[in-house]
């Protein structure tokens, strides 16, 4: 029964589930680990593509050239992928730019239209990383094309955040998350 | 030319140097972080200077060297280079400057020709910005309202994202295979559709229509 009202609650949009940030600790593993792979593999890997545009250079030979050409756009991929992990771990752009800024690049990749509504001025690194993370995770969950509004407000003891996201065709849908700001 | 980099990674730092030399460029030094580029460029004279986005003094080191750089020495062309394309970056690079100044990611200028293409461009006072985020700008999803930019053509977006990526009018016209008089015919639609004001530098209003679609695609601030 309780199954049911709330499947008609969720269908009619009047279901607002809530989301959960990430712990503190979990925040900070995750830049942790996003700045090891953009100060490691990802510079090392970059440091080849140029070991390889020298490479191409020295190479007459035509398949020995072919194969250098290979060997750039292998590499190439990689960095697309090491990327791909580097932005879904912790927004690259947020320790020096904010929430605001790191939420229209997550949206912008996954084709989103974002309307952001962000009142939290004064916030610790640590609130603004939790609140972008837990924003971030639930937009890259989103099918593109998807229209939400993020709305998050800031007070002495709590960030309140708001999402409503707009499908054509769906009733919209919403979600809400209460963190501490310290 | 005269380059100077800062990059704090030793292994792509060492790399920049051996390619740029490969490309016939002079490397008059190359440091860790933005101070010491800053101290580099008042006693060495730099035609170009390299600077990685995300290196000392933290967060965004390159970006704020790259601003004390172009208000202490305007001539001074700067090739921001990172590992994320990001719009945030390029609005500030946008905001440091719209000439002798580029943004791209490291591994796409990694060949002799593309670093070398790149830094005649910004020498000769281009902007030259990464084809890959110029492309995804112009991929906004369905339903944001882009104002007068949704006024476009399709062929008059093409001509405008390769503006963006800042190339020129002959450039446009061998990518599209059409005429330097066809690309100048969907400029000027370009200027008129955005209602950008007549300025006598063609190349400020180039600049402007690529800020007023970034602006009407609301992809910052």
């Amino acid at each position: 029964m309780i199954g049911l009202l709330l499947g008609l609650l969720r269908r009619a949009g009047g279901w607002r589930p809530r989301l959960r940030p990430p712990t503190p600790d979990a925040a900070e593993l995750r830049r942790d680990l996003e700045r090891v792979l953009h100060d490691g593999p990802a510079l090392r890997t970059s440091a080849l593509a140029l070991e390889l545009g020298l490479l191409a250079v020295t190479v007459t030979d035509p398949c020995q050239r072919e194969r250098v050409e290979a060997a750039q756009h292998t590499v190439r991929l990689v960095l697309d992928d090491l990327r791909q992990v580097g932005e879904a771990l912790y927004p690259p752009v947020l320790p020096g730019a904010g929430i605001e800024p790191a939420l229209r690049s997550v949206a912008e990749r996954h084709g989103l239209a974002l309307t952001l509504d962000v009142v939290a001025a004064g916030l610790d690194a640590d609130a603004r990383s939790r609140t972008c993370l837990l924003v971030a995770d639930h937009l890259r969950s989103l099918r593109p094309d998807t229209a939400v509004a993020v709305r998050v407000r800031a007070g002495r003891h709590l960030i309140r955040v708001r999402i409503t996201e707009d499908r054509p065709g769906a009733a919209p849908r919403r979600h809400w998350a209460v963190l501490r700001c310290a | 030319m005269r380059v100077a980099i800062a990059e704090d990674g030793a292994l792509f730092r060492e790399g920049l140097v051996l390619l740029l030399e490969a490309a016939g460029h002079e490397v008059v030094g190359c440091v860790p972080d933005g101070d010491r580029l800053l101290a580099l460029v008042t006693t060495e004279p730099v035609d170009v200077a390299v600077l990685d986005i995300r290196m000392p003094p933290e967060p965004d080191g390159g970006l704020t060297t790259a601003e004390r750089i172009r208000a202490l020495y305007p001539d001074i062309g700067l090739l921001l280079l990172s590992h994320y394309a990001e719009t945030h970056y390029l609005m500030r690079v946008l905001e440091i400057g719209t000439e002798r100044i580029g943004y791209r990611l490291k591994e796409r200028v990694a060949g002799v020709q593309v670093l070398d293409d790149t830094l005649a461009r910004i020498a000769a006072g281009e902007i030259v910005i990464e084809p890959v985020l110029a492309k995804r700008l112009v991929q906004t999803p369905a339903g944001r309202d882009g104002g007068a930019i949704d006024a476009l053509t399709e062929r008059e977006h093409d001509v405008l994202r390769l503006m963006a990526e800042g190339r020129t009018n002959n450039a446009i016209a061998a990518e599209l295979f059409i005429s330097a008089k066809a690309v100048e015919k969907h400029i000027a639609a370009i200027f008129t559709k955005l209602d950008l004001p007549g300025d006598p530098s063609v190349h400020h209003r180039r600049v402007l229509a690529v800020l007023a679609y970034l602006q009407a695609r609301r992809i910052d601030g």
